[in-house]
């Protein structure tokens, strides 16, 4: 049976929430959630464990970022202050031992969030059989903006992106056969999922915003991935994209090199 | 986790990001899951058959503790298998599974309820949904509630053709234990497969009932069909449909196929 959606209730919330304020990558809230797991039986913890994993497998996917609030008022509950410790164990299991998911935290919300990412490597093989049609000319999209985002120094102003696209023949003014809205696509769904950050420009007005790559792009693909793209489509050598293949060089130096 | 291994894995993420495949997709899911992963994968078809089979116990057994696994299901249109990633646990953490509102969900259970109860034919029309709409507790619009059987098919809780509503594929797996206890006096059991059966032929003197593809598969070739239950041996007053997905050309099933991946959509 499909389960309803309970009302949102935020209020009753800030008692539990602040208490197990920090993240589970964090150390600083981990001796009092060992307290928290301490006060549970293991086999409790087995089974929260297990039920948060089963959360995480069904809220993801929505492909929508799964947020703490939520974890802990319908899985972890009157447990939530061993948050940081049983959503470490969850983690590990979804990743090596099982379905090849990782974990990953949202960094652009006030409000703690996670994703999952794939951790095997994609190929063109087992994309085609994960997505749809149109999923995968949304997947296109994605690919072109980030390798135009990445082109232009890691950073775009959204002006830029929509001139630079209408010339690509995707023009946000009009209703694309494909891709509907295509501003709607690329500031709420492609952001919302991940794939994109989009940063309001302080003071402007009319707003102005400025794209970078996404926590999930940042897992999922690499500049070299988006270099060897962009190559294919100028038939250049990646070594010919100067600045691009230092930025390159210097993320593949530095682990999660790009900050 | 016991003997998962990245072509495991791969095998779920399609699962997840698809939500059903049918038959040949699984075979061919496999083939490229092996392949990629430098996996084994038998030239012999009945060898392979019997790998795929245990490859699915695998990630089964090691997805059963979070209450998931791949499970196959029977359409009732034509007797096609299709499998599907489902929620074996109906517990509170479903419970934001789907993006339902109580009262969504109180239509939903009056559309099974009429469509079990009082359909012979396991459907029901939009307008006797917009009906059903009046006797909820809090009222819901008819725009609302196209709204919400819109999105009802894209999750394949229902399947709507031709204005006439029926399961869905995610029903038809998620849901039949569900409709068995709850409406043990209406909820019949084919005769011939004994799945639950809301379409299918019923006979003119008993209770008994057969999917359309079970009638198409029992009463092949026969120039007199009975009734199959125990003790009854009525004709059957029914004319032969021919719905088993087995006889008919592969040219029809591929169409098939074909629009149902049209309609896939998103699930965001
Ligand atoms: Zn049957
Ligand atoms: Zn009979």
């Amino acid at each position: 049976m499909p389960k309803a959606k309970p009302r949102r209730q935020e209020a009753d919330d800030d008692a539990s929430s602040a208490a197990s304020q920090t993240s589970f990558s964090q150390t600083q809230s981990n001796t009092q959630a060992e307290r928290a797991m301490a006060g549970m039986e293991p086999a409790e913890q087995e089974r929260r464990t297990n039920d948060l994993v089963q959360y995480l497998l069904i809220m993801d996917q929505r492909k929508v970022p799964i947020k703490k609030l939520d974890i802990n008022k319908q899985v972890l509950k009157e447990h939530s202050k061993a948050f940081p410790i049983i959503m470490r164990s969850a983690s590990d299991k979804l990743s090596k031992v099982s379905v090849g998911l990782k974990v990953i935290e949202m960094q652009d919300n006030k409000q703690k969030s996670y994703i999952l990412v794939n951790e095997i490597e994609q190929t063109s093989e087992s994309q085609h059989l994960r997505w749809s049609d149109e999923e995968k000319s949304k997947m296109g999209l994605v690919m072109v903006i980030l390798s135009l985002v990445f082109m232009n120094g890691n950073t775009m102003k959204d002006s830029l992106l929509w001139h630079t696209l209408k010339k690509m023949g995707v023009d946000h003014e009009h209703q694309h056969e494909v891709f509907g809205d295509v501003k709607k696509l690329v500031m709420t769904e492609f952001v919302r999922q991940g794939y994109l950050e989009c940063i309001k420009q302080p003071n402007s007005d009319p707003p102005a915003f400025d794209f970078k790559w996404g926590q999930r792009s940042k897992q999922e693909t690499t500049k070299r991935k988006v270099l060897q793209f962009v190559c294919k489509v100028y038939e250049k050598e990646p070594q010919q994209w100067t600045s691009q293949w230092q930025d390159l060089l210097q993320s593949e130096g530095t682990p999660n090199g790009n900050a | 986790m016991k003997g998962i291994r990245r072509s495991h894995q791969m095998f779920i993420q399609c699962f997840m990001s698809r939500g059903f495949l049918d038959a040949k997709e699984v075979k061919h899911l496999y083939k490229s899951c092996c392949e990629t992963f430098g996996d084994a994968y038998l030239a012999d078809e009945e060898e392979r058959r019997k790998l795929l089979l245990e490859f699915v116990l695998t990630i089964n057994n090691n997805l059963r503790q979070f209450h998931m696994e791949i499970k196959k299901g029977v359409s009732e249109e034509d007797g096609s298998n299709f499998y599907g990633l489902v929620n074996m646990s109906d517990n509170n953490i479903t419970r934001l599974a789907s993006d339902y509102t109580t009262n969504e969900l109180e239509l939903f259970k009056k559309i099974v309820e009429f469509i079990v109860v009082e359909s012979a034919t396991g459907e029901i029309g939009s307008i006797e949904v917009v009906n059903l709409t009046e006797k909820l507790d809090r009222r819901m619009s008819k725009n609302d509630a196209e709204n919400l059987i819109n999105r009802m098919e894209e999750d394949k809780w229902i399947r709507v053709k031709q204005g006439r509503i029926s399961l869905g594929t995610r029903a038809i797996l998620e849901l039949e234990q569900y409709i068995l206890s709850v409406y043990p006096d209406s909820a019949t059991i084919c005769n011939l497969c004994n799945k639950l059966c809301l379409k299918g032929q019923t006979c003119g003197s008993c209770d008994c009932k057969l999917h359309f593809h079970c009638a198409s598969r029992l009463f092949r070739g026969q120039d007199e069909p009975k009734c199959p239950k125990a003790g009854c041996g009525e004709i059957w007053s029914h004319d032969i449909p021919n719905r088993d997905v087995t006889m008919r050309s592969t040219a029809v099933e591929q169409e098939d196929r074909h629009s149902r991946t049209r309609k896939r959509k998103l699930r965001h």
